[in-house]
């Protein structure tokens, strides 16, 4: 049966032109015909429609693996997100209000009256803090904040701030100082409350909502590992314990003495602010500002270590102005139990 | 490609040989139109030339159907060996002279072999020489038969044309071709009936062909496609126009499919049989639906089609002898269809005259020729340009042109039918040829014996000429008298006169007659011929007239001389 016929036609002529569609060729002939033509378009429509199906279905199965991999990091980030309050997010940018702040006309020196006596600086030193250490001119512009922060450092300052050398010699400030730049353990075990705001940008830059976007608008699966990986290696528990800091650290560099000659590592008579800020209660704890001047180092170290000879005998210097009645840098204390001062 | 091509192209690459089919087993065959035989016969290679008309149809060659069908045409069962005087008698020049046929439209190309090949084997038959003079005379006494066999000569013609392709442009739509190539089967099968329903003679046929086509489905299924082509819907308008005589408005009224129509369908089913074909191996297009319809209409009018082809021969065949009566009657002169009697009865033909002088510069000068019967041998003599060698051919092709039922040039005759025809006329000399003249001759008269039936006509002029008088006179009485004996219908020219003159004082042959040529009082060949042996061959009127007397030559001479010699 065929459409071209129907029952008004003769008899005759509906058998001539099914016959007509039924069209043979002799067995063997290799003349093309219209059922091998069917054959052959039957066979390609199948291929057609099984490589289409495959291909949805190969989409379907990247678009799956690609929303799973997506929720994955989201729940990620909003796990990541989860535990940090609104006030945590806000760290960083009280943190350069301050910068900005105590980069401009000086308030002169100031140390809480209650820091220096009791527990109150191990108390302090004992919870989570962020470090950073950067030129008077980087805090004063806003947009040469970031980059400033992104060089911070946990330096021979911060070290000895927290474990001071022993004796003011260059030779024991030298060991603080190597120890220091040594890095490893034997800085972080000391600095382990410490975070620097570094740390704390970076997981803004994660946990704030255009990164979320990048995520969520992620159309390939290598445009999602990117940034899965770039996660993965952000150091979020590192990055989440700078926000929930309680204090910021800070040593502002002011511009060199003019007329006085830099060494190689940048160590030249300067002044140096000084401070510790309370980030939740806003309060300033320690606002110092002091000279330093690498002319007492050695020749010998002056070349590489005056700044860090220089940092940390400053930072030793503090210390006894904040701390008159501890000799010894008292031991760290537990992170969760600390409180503010 | 139409389905049937790829069928037969199936069967000719095969490595085993299919066997054809009957493409419509339950179908009863339609009467052939055959014009040329009391019993119809298939002439055409029927196989060959289905082969052609369905590739030609498709559109898959072109040019030479017919002629190549019609070039092998078996012709009607024939005792008569062409060899033997269709070069003397000029046949190929009286075809193309006097059977060209002339329609309103012009000369169409005409299958001049065909005919040369029909005129030059006359049936032995006689029921098929009865039957063409039915249809040649019918046609000639009722002249609107002859305008209905020449407008489907015309239609005819048109439908050559456009199957064998002389007409298609660049741009030409295979459909469309098609459809075209239905349309003109209609119109050469439905004026059939009419036209030649009331014939008495075998033109009758085609009425009875006409009348079967049309009463077939094929025909009406043909019909219906047309007409599906044609008028698939009539839409009726109304259009109004404003006072600058623009359209302001133009409502259709209503719009009428025409469903009685079979090939008709709603839109959405021809979609999908569109589809179908797409899903059996074909084109998605109109066109697709449309071709598989036209090949099956076609298949069902293939046979008919193929009838035509053999048609296109035949008519042509009595169109061109009609051709020649009118040259004939044209030039005033008489011709008839002969009346056919008993060879042992007189021979009677009046203002014969020579057809192949039609249309030339002489006009031929009608001659009577009257012997007590026709078996006898006729030695003809008289002077030189005559007429002998003009009456000699005139006698033949009036002989052929009767045994093949068709007007002899001639006012009235009566005449008998010969079993086989042979002509020597006198030939002009060859490079090749290995004997003398008297030699060629001999070789002929030694083939006359070996294959003349008995009789026959025979045709000889001027027997035995290439040799001197006294052989040639004793190898002359030889070959009439041994002529005599298988009894022909023998016309003998000869200058031997007084040979001749001694044959009719002795009377030793029985059968032998004579005539001469007539002279007039001013001893001038008059063309006309009576009983007797000419006196003289007037050699020396002839001589004179192409100044050959001594007195003419002697003045050349002294001219020549008296110019001294050539400084060539």
């Amino acid at each position: 049966m065929s459409l071209l016929t129907n029952s008004r036609m003769h008899p005759d002529l509906v058998e001539r032109i099914e016959a007509s569609l039924g069209v043979t060729a002799a067995r063997g002939s290799g003349i093309p015909r219209p059922t091998k033509v069917a054959m052959i378009r039957a066979v390609a429509i199948v291929v057609i429609v099984s490589c289409g199906v495959s291909l949805v279905s190969e989409r379907n199965r990247r678009i799956g693996e690609l929303e799973k991999d997506r929720g994955f990091l989201l729940k990620s980030l909003d796990l990541e997100s989860s535990v940090l309050s609104g006030g945590d997010l806000k760290t960083v940018e009280r943190a350069q209000g301050w910068l900005a702040r105590d980069s401009s006309d000086y308030a002169g020196d100031w140390i809480r009256p209650d820091l220096g006596k009791g527990t109150a600086w191990a108390e302090m030193i004992a919870v989570p803090a962020i470090y950073v250490r950067g030129p008077i001119a980087d805090f004063q512009e806003p947009k040469r904040f970031e980059l400033a922060v992104r060089e911070s450092q946990k330096d021979p300052f911060l070290l000895c701030l927290l474990e001071p050398p022993k004796f003011e010699r260059e030779s024991s400030v030298y060991r603080s100082v190597y120890t220091a730049y040594r890095g490893g353990k034997a800085l972080e075990e000391p600095t382990r409350n410490v975070r620097r705001l570094r740390d704390a940008l970076a997981a803004i830059y994660y946990l704030d909502g255009s990164w979320r976007e990048r995520v969520v608008e992620a159309e390939r699966s290598d445009q999602l590992a990117q940034l899965q990986q770039a996660f993965d290696s952000a150091g979020l528990l590192r990055a989440r314990a700078a926000l929930t800091a309680r204090y910021l650290i800070y040593a502002i560099d002011e511009a060199k003495d003019p007329g006085t000659r830099t060494e190689l590592d940048g160590g030249n008579p300067h002044w140096v602010r000084f401070g510790i800020v309370g980030l939740k209660s806003g309060e300033p704890l320690v606002r110092l500002r002091r000279h330093v001047d690498p002319s007492w180092v050695s020749e010998s170290r002056a070349p590489e270590f005056s700044r860090g000879l220089n940092s940390c005998l400053l930072a030793s210097q503090i210390r006894k102005e904040v701390l008159p009645a501890d000799p010894s840098p008292s031991p760290p204390g537990d992170v969760a139990t600390g409180t503010e001062l | 490609m139409c389905a049937k091509c790829w069928n037969i192209l199936g069967v000719l690459v095969s490595d085993s040989p299919m066997p054809p089919q009957d493409p419509s087993p339950t179908r009863s065959p339609i009467a052939l139109p055959d014009l040329l035989h009391a019993t119809p016969v298939r002439t055409i290679d029927w196989e060959r030339t289905d082969l052609a008309l369905v590739m030609a149809f498709a559109g898959g060659t072109s040019g030479g159907l017919f002629s190549d069908a019609l070039a092998t045409a078996s012709v009607a069962p024939s005792t008569w060996e062409p060899a033997s005087f269709a070069d003397d008698l000029f046949v190929k020049s009286f075809v193309t002279k006097c059977f060209q046929i002339r329609v309103a439209t012009g000369e169409p190309v005409q299958q001049s072999n065909y005919l040369r090949r029909l005129l030059s084997h006359p049936p032995s038959e006689p029921d098929t020489v009865f039957y063409r003079r039915a249809i040649i005379a019918e046609l000639n006494e009722h002249p609107e038969l002859r305008r209905q066999l020449e407008s489907l000569y015309q239609t005819l013609c048109r439908f050559r044309a456009l199957l064998e392709g002389t007409n298609i442009g660049s741009n030409w739509d295979s459909n469309r071709r098609q459809l075209d190539l239905l349309r003109l089967f209609r119109e050469l099968v439905e004026p059939l009936s009419e036209a030649f329903g009331a014939c008495s003679s075998g033109l009758r046929r085609l009425a009875n062909f006409g009348g079967a086509v049309q009463a077939g489905e094929p025909f009406e299924s043909l019909c219906d496609l047309l007409q599906y082509d044609e008028q698939l819907a009539t839409l009726s308008f109304e259009v109004g126009l404003g006072a600058d005589g623009r359209i302001r408005r133009l409502q259709v009224r209503s719009i009428k499919e025409t469903q009685d129509n079979p090939f008709v369908s709603s839109p959405w089913r021809r979609w999908l049989t569109k589809l179908e074909l797409f899903a059996r191996g074909y084109r998605f297009s109109d066109g697709e639906v449309m071709a598989r319809l036209l090949d099956a209409v076609f298949e069902g009018v293939r046979e008919p089609m193929l009838c035509l082809v053999q048609l296109l021969g035949d008519v042509e065949f009595y169109l061109g002898a009609l051709s020649f009566c009118d040259r004939a009657r044209k030039a005033k002169l008489d011709v008839c269809l002969p009346e056919l009697v008993d060879a042992s009865q007189a021979r009677t033909l009046t203002a014969l005259f020579n057809p192949l002088l039609l249309g030339g510069d002489i006009t031929p000068i009608p001659a009577n020729v009257q012997t007590d019967r026709m078996d006898t041998t006729v030695l003809i003599t008289g002077p030189n340009s005559g007429g002998k060698t003009r009456l000699l051919q005139a006698l033949g092709l009036a002989q052929m042109l009767a045994q093949c039922g068709l007007y002899v040039p001639a006012q009235s005759a009566k005449m008998a039918l010969v079993p086989g025809l042979v002509v020597s006329l006198i030939q002009e000399t060859t490079l090749n040829q290995s004997e003398g003249r008297l030699g060629t001759e001999l070789v002929r008269i030694r083939a006359l014996f070996e294959d003349f039936p008995p009789g026959a006509m025979v045709i000889l002029d001027e027997l035995c000429s290439g040799t001197n008088p006294s052989e040639g006179e004793e190898i002359f009485e030889l070959v009439i008298r041994m002529l005599t004996l298988l009894r022909p219908q023998a016309f003998v020219t000869t200058h031997f006169l007084g040979f001749a003159a001694r044959l009719q004082d002795e009377g030793k042959i029985e059968d032998l007659r004579f005539l001469q040529v007539l002279l007039d009082e001013n001893e001038k060949a008059t063309y006309q011929f009576g009983l007797g042996v000419a006196s003289t061959s007037l050699a020396a009127y002839a001589a004179a007239r192409l100044g050959v007397t001594g007195e003419q030559l002697l003045a050349l001479i002294e001219d020549k001389v008296a110019k001294g010699p050539s400084r060539r």
